[in-house]
């Protein structure tokens, strides 16, 4: 008995250990490239370089700091590692999620003994971080937008490439466009916004809430008592009073965060509730309760939502609800591989020598933008099987489009050129250039 | 295998020991005890600086894990206190956020990185005592005063901070305290945590209440008064890093300090000291469990290990520490740990 306690034990340990490294099976450093084509690719494989193409001779390193661990995430690992780093002789150090500036100003320290040249940082997009990296020589990008961060462009941070974001006023239009369509006219069924992390300041959400709010208030001529600021701003669960007494709640928080789904699970159990609207992505954990509340009340529920492509998304398109509609009617989604590329691009410009084409008229750094798609059903998501497909490696943005944005392969590169090519990613493109 | 008895109970006989029972006389020695983690930690160091091929060694790379290990280090000196009377407390983290908004925003009125420092002290100092009154006033485990009061202190900072999820301070002014003044304070504090401990009467009471509270009480030690002294520490420890968590990056956010509790007590497991208190307690636990958790982070990124991997490394070498730090229960006057 005590030695099968002790083969048990043993055996626990070491399948605990397995857990442990599971995640671990990729390097940061670059894969032996294979040869094959991304628009007819299909088949899983260890890394993707092009054919016939000259990859650059200088290699860099590359910091990653992650905020998150989220599908988007592991999508944009591979392409890193598994397209980008073979075909552009780079090797990536990605950090583990980073919870505060802290731990990110840590990270980029570790990355700079280590020797990078660059960092993306997904985190924290501030002053303190661009100096950090230009007292020790690195070049520092942002994902987000520094609109609360306006240092970045006062200073003379000339290791600064600039910051990648969304197009909020487009991904603002969608949902406004979806609300003129699928909203009653007389607005009696009521709505729910989850405006995710607009009231800590993540500009994205800002924007969402914002087209969502005016949007709702342009459909019904509302007059709301509050400010949009102030109620995108506000931190606790707020009923948006207004002159037509229409029901509009808005609910803050993380949907990443424990207590956001007893929240608005609680809201949306009132009934009084036809229109469910985030910011953020939260299908994927509201859609249960959503399907309840529609089959004991028989009201249908309509959900809009931010998300990202994949076997989620496939699934609540594909979840017929108790009315035969699916779980979600709008998904925002982006191209992972479109904003990654775009990031990189303007990193390895600052790299190689082609920085001040990345400037605006002014010479200060610039803001590029990337486009959501509207998905609003199962037909037209099935268009999109395969994009940006980490397993098959079937990536919306290859060396033919990357290159353009490239001072290496294309010296007349500038940041009004590389937003042109941004700007042209949209769901029609995308479509003829997939296939 | 044999070995000599020692013991002055028994003659000089050979015992025939087994190897598991070897690595227990081994792991149960105070002397082991106590130079296992400066060991491991000097382990850690050589092994990396050899790998790095000597970059480990450079002065820019030890002074960044001492700066990076700081924070940790100076809540994990603060909080030995608390743990060396046999309580526990993880509310530390949101009362070194709000410490540092109260800060962040003295700073931004007034422009007196004077005031902001004492504001974030004193502010700790307050809260931590508010702790602490609701556990000896109303008899609550310090542990649940502090679960509550982590929520609640939470949200009013995310109150105060607002939709902009951040209050900046002036760079230059951080940078300047994060260069000279945290290195002294640090230091100072570091010292001062060590006499109190080692060398008075207040750190022998607060460790004969960790080590057997019925007898420390016997003895005429009161354990309330004890408790607020080692709360008015820790205040002081966790008021400090709040002032290097706002210079460390000009800003105050809803998330700063969030985890700050667990990293304590990891740091303070690694260093060689029980959580649960007791004699065995020491002030200087945290730094170097702080100091070998930097170290071993930056040392396996900068030999190129991918941070799925140093994860998988760093909880294996967790575990490791954490069983060859633990007190056994046969070993008297500490207490039974699990």
């Amino acid at each position: 008995m005590k030695t099968m306690k002790r083969i048990l034990s043993i055996a626990l340990a070491v399948a605990m250990l397995a857990t442990l490294l599971v995640g671990c099976g990729t390097t940061t450093t670059t894969s032996t490239p294979a040869t094959d084509d991304k628009s007819t690719s299909t088949v899983p494989q260890a890394s993707t370089e092009a054919v016939g193409r000259q990859k650059p001779e200088k290699p860099y390193v590359i910091g990653i700091a992650e905020a998150q661990a989220n599908d988007e995430v592991t999508t944009r690992r591979k392409y890193l590692e598994s397209y980008i780093a073979p075909n552009y002789n780079v090797k990536f150090i990605f950090s583990e999620t980073l919870k505060d500036d802290s731990a990110v100003k840590t990270f980029i320290e570790n990355c700079i003994d280590s020797g990078v040249d660059a960092i993306i940082d997904f985190k924290s997009s501030s002053g303190a971080m661009a100096q950090l990296c230009k007292d020790n020589g690195v070049v520092y990008t942002v994902n987000g937008a520094y609109e609360t961060h306006p240092e970045l462009l006062s200073t003379e941070f000339d290791n600064f490439s600039g910051c990648v974001g969304a197009n909020n006023e487009q991904v603002g239009s969608l949902f406004r466009q979806w609300l003129e369509s699928n909203a009653s006219e007389d607005g009696s069924e009521g709505f729910l916004v989850s405006t995710s992390l607009a009231s800590q300041g993540n500009t994205q959400h800002i924007e969402i809430t914002r087209a969502i709010l005016e949007g709702l208030r342009d459909k019904y001529g509302l007059t709301y008592t509050k400010t949009i600021e102030e109620l995108y701003g506000s931190s606790e669960t707020t009923n948006v009073e207004n002159d037509k007494g229409l029901t509009i709640t808005i609910y803050p928080g993380s949907p990443n965060k424990e207590p956001w789904l007893p929240g608005i699970s609680a809201l949306i159990q009132t009934g009084n509730y036809g229109v469910f609207m985030s910011s953020g992505q939260t299908y994927n954990q509201s859609a249960t309760v959503v399907n309840e509340v529609e089959a004991s009340t028989g009201k249908n529920i309509k959900v809009a939502s931010v998300g990202a492509l994949g076997g989620t998304l496939n699934t609540a398109f594909n979840t017929a609800d108790p009315f035969g509609n699916p779980s979600i009617d709008l998904c925002a989604v982006k191209s992972c591989s479109a904003l990654t590329a775009c990031l990189f691009a303007i990193t390895y410009n600052q790299l190689s020598g082609y920085g001040e084409q990345m400037r605006d008229s002014e010479g200060l750094p610039s803001r590029f933008t990337f486009n959501f798609i509207g998905i609003v059903s199962p037909e037209q998501l099935a268009t999109m099987d395969g994009w940006d497909d980490r397993d098959a490696q079937n990536w919306i943005v290859t060396t033919d489009i990357l290159d353009q944005m490239l001072g290496i392969y294309n010296p007349e590169v500038t940041a009004d050129s590389i937003n042109t090519i941004m700007a042209g990613m949209t769901y029609e493109n995308i479509l003829t250039w997939m296939g | 295998m044999r070995i000599l008895a020692t013991s002055p109970e028994a003659p000089q006989k050979e015992l025939n020991l087994s190897v598991r029972e070897r690595i227990g006389l081994i792991h149960n020695d105070r002397r082991f005890l106590a130079i296992f983690p400066f060991a491991v930690l000097l382990l850690v160091v050589v092994v990396f600086g050899l790998w790095t091929g000597g970059r480990f060694f450079r002065p820019s790379v030890l002074k960044g894990v001492l700066s990076q290990a700081i924070i940790v280090a100076t809540c994990a000196t603060g909080v030995s206190f608390i743990y060396a009377n046999g309580n526990l407390d993880i509310s530390i983290g949101s009362v070194l956020g709000m410490a540092a908004t109260f800060g962040a925003l003295i700073y931004n009125a007034t422009g007196s990185p004077l005031l902001m420092i004492l504001t974030c002290v004193i502010s700790a100092m307050a809260l931590m005592m508010f702790n602490c009154t609701m556990s000896v006033v109303f008899r609550i485990k310090t542990i649940t005063v502090a679960i509550v009061m982590t929520q609640i202190y939470g949200a009013i900072t995310m109150i105060i901070i607002g939709a902009a999820g951040k209050i900046d301070v002036d760079y230059a002014m951080a940078s300047t305290l994060n260069a000279t003044f945290r290195y002294i304070a640090f230091f100072v504090y570091v010292m001062l945590a060590f006499l109190v401990f080692h060398r008075t009467a207040v750190g022998r009471s607060l460790r004969f209440l960790g080590g057997n509270a019925t007898c420390a009480k016997q003895t005429g030690i009161s354990k309330e008064r004890m408790t607020c002294v080692s709360f008015l520490m820790t205040g002081v420890g966790v008021g400090l890093a709040a002032v290097f968590s706002l210079t460390n990056v000009a800003s105050v956010s809803v998330e700063t300090g969030s985890g700050m509790g667990m990293d304590v007590m990891l740091a303070t497991v690694l260093g060689g000291m029980s959580i649960f208190g007791g004699a065995r307690s020491n002030s200087y636990a945290g730094i170097l469990g702080a100091i070998t958790v930097v170290a071993l982070n930056k040392g396996l990124l900068m030999v190129g290990v991918p941070a799925a991997i140093i994860q998988g490394i760093r909880g294996v070498v967790f575990l490791v520490l954490v069983w060859m730090n633990s007190e056994r229960q046969n070993l008297l006057p500490s207490r039974i740990q699990f």
